[in-house]
């Protein structure tokens, strides 16, 4: 169920300069929430109208905690890091339909790709795909070393392929040209969320192999259910804009247009 | 008097057993997930998304902006068109909640537009009353347009009003320097009621792109930051036109409402409000009755009589 509630926060570390890692602890659904899966936050000063989107990166239904991982980049952002262990938060969710693995058989050889921001959501998902057995490589991107975070939990649940634009750890370039030089292989499916570019790098890549490819967008979003419209994207198949909040934030790679 | 009947009010078409109704474009058709955390049927009403005749694809993202204490959006209008909501929409929400009155927001590009949508929505037999949307700031056809001409807005109305079968509401555009002037205009062609404030047209630009943010380059101010204006133009505009008016325009909570009611209000809509408490009309709905009591406030209507009796004598 969709539910607002007060969450406390139990814990908040800096992963990397300007990346922090939030524990927030409360009532929540976490029967619903799935990889791919966001939740809108609120601020912590009333002067902010909206909310602010991020996606779940681990959850732990039995200690109640959902984790968010994310990037200082405004104000909201910064106002966040600056929010003490012990403050409540308000946090609407879960929301949005998330990554589609309830039929990912435990045979199957899938592809995570991702870059900056786009990481978090890809933690839960690596995880969930590794419980139901399935060989998982993931392929991620940043800037420098320095801003790494995430490779812990992606090399305990399959192989953690690297890259770095200045080649200071890993491979040297981005995720695509990572991509480029490994072995062809036959995924059978290809999840992905970051910035615009590695998203298009991953569906003009896989466009003629059979992967069923899954692409996780970020929008700006006021309301986050579905009731303002603001968050939209256009798709192959007509017209009428998807809504990001509700008929993704994961859409199916080969309809959608970015 | 019972809680339920001090709240009780009633307008044109409108007989409503609280004043609040979440504001059109913030609150979809019903359908959205906002409907998954309350009950609608504890509505006053809904005012739901503008129909136009066409479905409209609406602007280029990004379409929503924060501001301080205020929010940017330019959504244009989005809208599948008034065949689609006939048929799909209204339908599902007039089931799901029989008695919950409905009242629809119509744009159009050209005054034969108007008349069109007015025609099929009000004869559909699912709405309450019609908020005809003159003052949309973010189509470059039509929409404000017909907000800010006096006489222009004249005609339009009397053309929906004589085709429609359910009453009229005009929503005034703020982005006038007259606002009593269009007001008296739309009273004039026969509107039975008016809705006020839309957004106040802006912008915001980005540093890094030094570009403005949003894809329509300007969009509509909406939230807390705009309610002085909204209570300044309301109070203006109920002092110079004897006809109801529907509030909006950054309300957050009770006492705002009753500001609103003490400026010449008969009902509240809430929009922006929402995007922070998803519960906010409920949540007002609840706290009313209480903060009524506290300002001496026996009923809504007892307000209403109060605030709008006693202009001949004031000022
Ligand atoms: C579904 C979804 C999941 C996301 N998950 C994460 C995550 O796990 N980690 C993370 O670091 N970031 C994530 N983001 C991006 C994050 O929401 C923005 O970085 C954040 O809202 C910026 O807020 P601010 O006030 O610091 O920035 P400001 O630039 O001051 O924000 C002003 C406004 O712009 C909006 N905004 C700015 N940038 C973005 C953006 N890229 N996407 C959406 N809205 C934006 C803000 O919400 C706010 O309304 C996600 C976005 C979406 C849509
Ligand atoms: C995202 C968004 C979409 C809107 N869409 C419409 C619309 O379709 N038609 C309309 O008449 N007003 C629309 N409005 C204006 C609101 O109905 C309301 O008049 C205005 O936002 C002021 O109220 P508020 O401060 O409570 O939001 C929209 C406002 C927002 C924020
Ligand atoms: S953010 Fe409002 S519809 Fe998606």
């Amino acid at each position: 169920m969709l539910t607002k509630s007060d969450m406390r926060i139990i814990a908040q570390e800096e992963l990397a300069p300007s990346i922090y890692r939030i524990v927030l602890y409360g009532k929540f659904d976490y029967a619903q929430a799935r990889p791919g899966c966001f939740v809108m936050l609120k601020l912590p000063d009333g002067t902010y109208q909206l909310r602010r989107p991020l996606a779940i990166a681990a959850l732990a239904p039995l200690q109640e905690t959902i984790t968010l991982i994310y990037r200082v980049v405004g104000d909201g952002t910064h106002l966040l890091q600056q929010t003490a262990v012990g403050a409540q938060l308000n946090i609407l969710g879960p929301l949005g339909n998330g990554f589609p693995i309830e039929n990912v058989e435990s045979t199957e050889n899938v592809l995570l790709v991702g870059g900056g921001t786009g990481v978090p959501p890809l933690m839960l998902l690596a995880q969930a795909l590794k419980d139901k057995g399935c060989k998982v490589t993931t392929a991620i991107g940043f800037r420098t070393a320095a801003l790494i975070f995430g490779e812990k939990e992606f090399e305990d649940n399959g192989q953690l392929l690297l890259a770095t634009d200045d080649g200071s750890k890993g491979f040297q370039g981005n995720v695509g040209q990572l991509l480029a030089t490994q072995p062809e292989q036959t995924y059978t499916k290809v999840y992905a969320c970051g910035p615009n570019g590695l998203l298009q790098m991953v569906q003009t890549r896989f466009a003629g192999t059979t992967a069923e490819i899954y692409l996780s967008l970020e929008s700006r979003m006021a309301c986050g259910v579905g009731a303002c419209e603001g968050c939209v994207v256009s798709t192959k198949d007509g017209t009428y804009n998807k809504r990001v909040c509700v008929e993704g934030p994961v859409f199916n790679g080969r309809e959608v247009r970015l | 008097m019972t809680a339920a009947s001090r709240l009780a009010v009633e307008l044109p078409g409108l007989n409503l057993k609280n004043p609040v109704m979440p504001a059109s474009g913030c609150f979809g058709f019903g359908d959205n997930r906002y409907a998954e955390m309350f009950d609608l049927n504890e509505l006053g009403a809904i005012i739901i998304k503008a129909a136009t005749l066409k479905p409209r694809a609406g602007n280029p993202v990004p379409r929503i902006a924060e501001t301080t204490s205020g929010v940017l959006n330019a959504v244009g209008l989005q809208n599948p068109g008034v065949d689609v909501i006939l048929r799909e929409k209204l339908p599902v929400l007039h089931q799901k909640y029989p008695t919950l009155p409905v009242v629809a927001n119509i744009a159009g590009a050209t005054q034969a537009e108007y008349v069109e949508v007015a025609k099929r929505m009000s004869a559909s037999g699912m709405v309450s009353a019609l908020e005809l949307n003159i003052s949309c700031p973010n189509v470059h056809e039509g929409g404000m347009l017909f907000g800010t001409d006096p006489q222009i807005a004249q005609q339009l109305t009397k053309a929906v009003k004589e085709v429609s079968q359910v009453p009229v509401y005009v929503k005034l555009s703020p982005n006038v320097t007259d606002i009593v002037a269009i007001a008296q205009a739309v009273a004039a062609g026969g509107a039975d009621g008016l809705s006020m404030i839309n957004t106040l047209l802006g912008m915001r630009i980005d540093l890094n792109s030094r570009k403005p943010i949003l894809g329509n380059k300007t969009g509509g101010l909406s939230g807390p930051g705009i309610k002085p204006i909204a209570v300044r133009m309301i109070y203006q505009v109920s002092r110079a036109v004897d006809l109801p008016i529907i509030a909006m325009g950054g309300i957050e909570s009770a006492a705002d409402v009753l500001e609103m009611y003490m400026a010449g209000a008969s009902a509240v809509a809430i929009g922006t409000a929402h995007f922070n408490n998803p519960t906010a009309c409920p949540d007002i709905i609840k706290a009313l009755p209480s903060k009524m009591e506290d300002l001496k406030i026996n009923s809504l209507s007892e307000l209403i009589a109060e605030v709008r009796g006693g202009y001949p004598n004031d000022d």
